[in-house]
């Protein structure tokens, strides 16, 4: 939330376009390793004594040790820009690398500066290729980062890949190059299947992390949960909620009864509420668990005598976290009455609930700090959680149907009976069919901690569904009241006036969406000139053009990724963007192949790059130059 | 293998002499080492590149961890969460330097004499100093020369900027 310190005044403003491309830092000749790293003797008389009375390897040695305790990406790298001597102990010391854009920086690049890594993150697609709008194969590809992580990293511990192509092939590469792998996370991923997971499950002897998050995931019809060792594992955390076909349910249960140190467990839509029942037994000590289907099961139909759920479920004292739900039987609910006192987490996102049966789970969520709903819980059940959980930090409601034709079951209402009830909330994603702008405004007052705020009124160029006028006016408010904003998603009917608040007073504003909304150029404009912490912007179906395009170039330098698809740009102002700023890469990307090329530019995708445009570019995407 | 001796004197770079008992002494391994070689027999132990002043915090620590190691053997075994908090509150107070560069001379003495407590002690009081500052502000800290030319560290401020934040 802080503005990032390592800029320098000079760069907003288009100073001279730097030849980022030469040879790195550490290959320059610094061989005068002494002095510089020195601090004189006595204090600050200002003169530089250019003696020192501790030879370099010293000095170095204990830099290296106190840079052990500096573990922010920010006060790492303000460390290393000191002198020459701290850039070399930094480099040598950091062991969380995090790469922001896979194709902001070669893999050469970063595992020459950085050698002794533990543990990686890398991001690769845009966020709204989760939403289908970037066509596939389109790159973001795992492997070269891999082939050259398997070299230089023989000590790493964990990934994190977010957005990332991982194929099987890289996975087995990964299970065969590090032999203390801990851990792995790969959130939105796709390109693999069960045999990558396999090799990752049997080679992997010190695995403690398995987390699939909304990745697609092929099934290769190989039974990957049979895969792990036979003896104890070290596993605490196994999450493949996403898979979409089912497992091996003996190998799973097996698998969990000798993992004593399984603490996060969400199982995927395919596990039955029975099978659920016999995991859940086994294991007690769980924090985080996903239920599963958690549908009827045949025993209902049947009229038999179904396992003690809430027994179970009692059992389990450690529970903070629960989700899954993705069949929802609403009888089955009171078997999790037990651990609603504890939870912190519950996420109902998949559970077609009602309010009454959703009140009959909240009354009892006093401690709830994140809630994930769908809005078949109504206005009211958004108004029995204000009342409940006056904890509550985080709340999602996503829209049952995305139907821009129906009335919606949550509204404005809802919005305002949290804002009234929830004044501790930092972060909102609300998705709605009407709102108004005083509960808008409501909610800027009422939440003054709000760090996110995301809302998507579904239809398009929807005004205020009681005064008719635009949405301006409520998101104005926003930013101008929530002081500490740093992520704003705006729709609805919007003027220029809107963007001219956000670039007014989101001075903090780094993330920016904006979907069917807008109306001339100098909306976008007011943006570019404002928001001077903007790193992303995602702008989709948005009456932006050439002219707006052009008076972001003093900024893009400064950003992350800008991406904006159906607009109104034309290929020859992207053109111009590219040519003005060489470090910039440019992609142009067709939507559909064999498309007649007329004169408008579907997606745009732009983001700077240390190493210039990438060279594994499929055909339908044009690289400006 | 005991010393013959209670106290050994270690004489600073002023050339100044303080005492230490050897229990203090023994928190240091450098000196540890010495006192435990028979082989040697210490009078006085001069540590060069350890101001008067800097050598007078650095046997305060020693001796201050010194008495509670004793006192906890004294109380059969391991310190109560009290008593270690109290020592946790001493060192945070002893760690106020009025000067920063005081404390960079500190970590350099801890590191020369092998003293691990003050020697993370003062690693972690480092760091905590240059947690949320700019570069400039880090090197005024600790009256550093930045070294880079203009246009190295603009090149690498725009490759943190661009990857690796």
């Amino acid at each position: 939330m802080r503005v990032n310190q390592v800029e320098t005044s000079g760069d907003e403003h288009g100073s001279s376009i730097l030849d980022l491309a030469r040879a790195d830092i550490t290959e320059s000749s610094t061989k005068t390793r002494n002095c510089a790293a020195c601090p004189g003797s006595g204090s600050g008389s200002g003169s530089m004594e250019f003696q020192s009375p501790y030879p370099d390897q010293v000095l170095e040695n204990v830099l290296e040790n106190v840079l052990h305790f500096l573990t922010a990406r920010r006060d790492r790298n303000a460390a290393s820009l000191v002198c020459k001597s701290w850039y070399r102990a930094e480099a040598l010391t950091r062991s969380e690398l995090f790469i922001g854009n896979c194709y902001a920086v070669s893999p050469r690049r970063a595992i020459s500066r950085f050698t002794r890594v533990h543990s990686v993150a890398i991001k690769g697609k845009p966020r709204f290729a989760d939403f289908d709008l970037m066509p596939l194969n389109w790159g973001a590809h795992f492997s070269p980062w891999v082939a050259a992580m398997a070299r230089a990293y023989p000590w790493l511990e964990k990934v994190y890949l977010k957005r990332m192509s991982v194929t099987d092939d890289d996975l087995v590469l990964l299970s065969e190059s590090f032999p203390c792998f801990k851990e792995l996370v790969l959130v939105c991923c796709e390109g693999f299947g069960t045999s990558g997971l396999a090799a990752v499950a049997g080679r992997c002897r010190q695995l403690r992390v398995l987390d699939l998050v909304e990745s697609e995931v092929e099934d290769d019809e190989v039974e990957w949960l049979s895969c792990f060792p036979e003896s104890q594992t070290h596993l605490e955390s196994l999450v493949f909620d996403c898979l979409e076909f089912p497992v091996n349910f003996d190998a799973l249960e097996s698998l969990v009864a000798r993992s004593p140190s399984l603490k996060k467990l969400r199982l995927n839509g395919f596990v039955t509420t029975s099978q659920l029942y016999r995991l859940v037994i086994r294991a007690p000590q769980l924090t985080h668990l996903g239920t599963g289907s958690f549908s009827a099961s045949d025993a209902v139909a049947a009229g038999d005598q179904e396992p003690d759920y809430a027994s179970a479920f009692a059992a389990c004292k450690s529970l903070v976290c629960l989700s899954g739900f993705r069949e929802i039987f609403p009888d089955y609910l009171p078997a999790i009455y037990p651990v609603c006192t504890n939870l912190t987490s519950l996420n109902f996102s998949y559970a077609n609930i009602n309010a009454e049966q959703l009140k009959s789970v909240i009354c009892h969520c006093h401690k709830l700090q994140t809630l994930w709903v769908l809005d078949s819980i109504c206005d009211e059940g958004l108004q029995a959680v204000a009342a409940t959980c006056k904890d509550l930090r985080e709340l999602r409601v996503f829209p049952e149907n995305a139907n821009e034709d129906t009335e919606g079951p949550v509204s404005e209402v809802g919005l305002q009976a949290i804002s009234e009830g929830c004044n501790k909330l930092q972060s909102i994603l609300y998705f709605c069919q009407r709102m108004t702008n005083a509960a808008v405004v409501a909610m800027s007052k009422n939440c003054p901690d709000l760090v996110v705020f995301r809302l998507c009124i579904i239809g398009r160029y929807r005004p205020d569904a009681v005064t008719g006028e635009p949405m301006d006016e409520g998101f104005g408010a926003i930013v101008r009241n929530c002081t500490k904003l740093t992520r704003l998603a705006v729709s609805g009917l919007l003027t220029d006036r809107a963007f001219g608040y956000i670039g007014q007073y989101g001075k903090l504003v780094r993330t920016l969406s904006v979907a069917f909304a807008g109306d001339t150029d100098m909306g976008l404009k007011y943006v570019l000139e404002g928001c001077h912490s903007l790193q992303k912007l995602e702008i989709r179906d948005s009456p932006f053009g050439d002219e707006a395009l052009h008076s972001g170039l003093h900024h893009y330098y400064n950003m992350r990724f800008v991406w904006m698809s159906s607009c109104k740009l034309t290929p020859h102002a992207c053109q111009e963007v590219a040519r003005a700023l060489p470090h910039l890469v440019v992609e142009v990307i067709r939507s559909e192949e064999g498309r007649s090329v007329d004169d408008t530019v579907e997606i745009l995708y732009m983001y700077r790059s240390l190493d210039g445009p990438r060279d594994d570019a499929p055909q339908f995407v044009t690289i400006m130059q | 293998m005991s010393s013959p001796v209670e106290q050994i004197t270690v004489v600073s770079s002023d050339g100044d002499e303080f005492k230490m008992t050897v229990a203090a002494a023994m928190q240091s391994e450098q000196l540890k080492q010495m006192l435990t070689d028979d082989s040697i027999s210490i009078v006085k132990v001069p540590v060069e590149n350890i101001s008067t002043e800097i050598l007078v915090k650095v046997i305060e620590y020693c001796q201050k961890h010194a008495d509670h190691e004793a006192a906890t053997k004294a109380n059969g075994g391991g310190a109560s969460d009290s008593e270690a908090e109290e020592l946790n509150k001493w060192d945070a107070e002893f760690m106020k330097v009025d000067v920063e560069d005081k404390l960079f001379h500190i970590l350099m003495a801890a590191n020369y004499l092998e003293i691990k407590g003050l020697f993370d002690l003062a690693c972690q009081t480092v760091a905590d100093l240059i947690k949320g500052k700019t570069p400039k502000q880090i090197r005024k800290i600790f009256n550093l020369k930045n070294d880079f030319t203009p246009e190295e560290q603009e090149r690498l401020s725009r490759q943190h900027n661009c990857s690796f934040d």
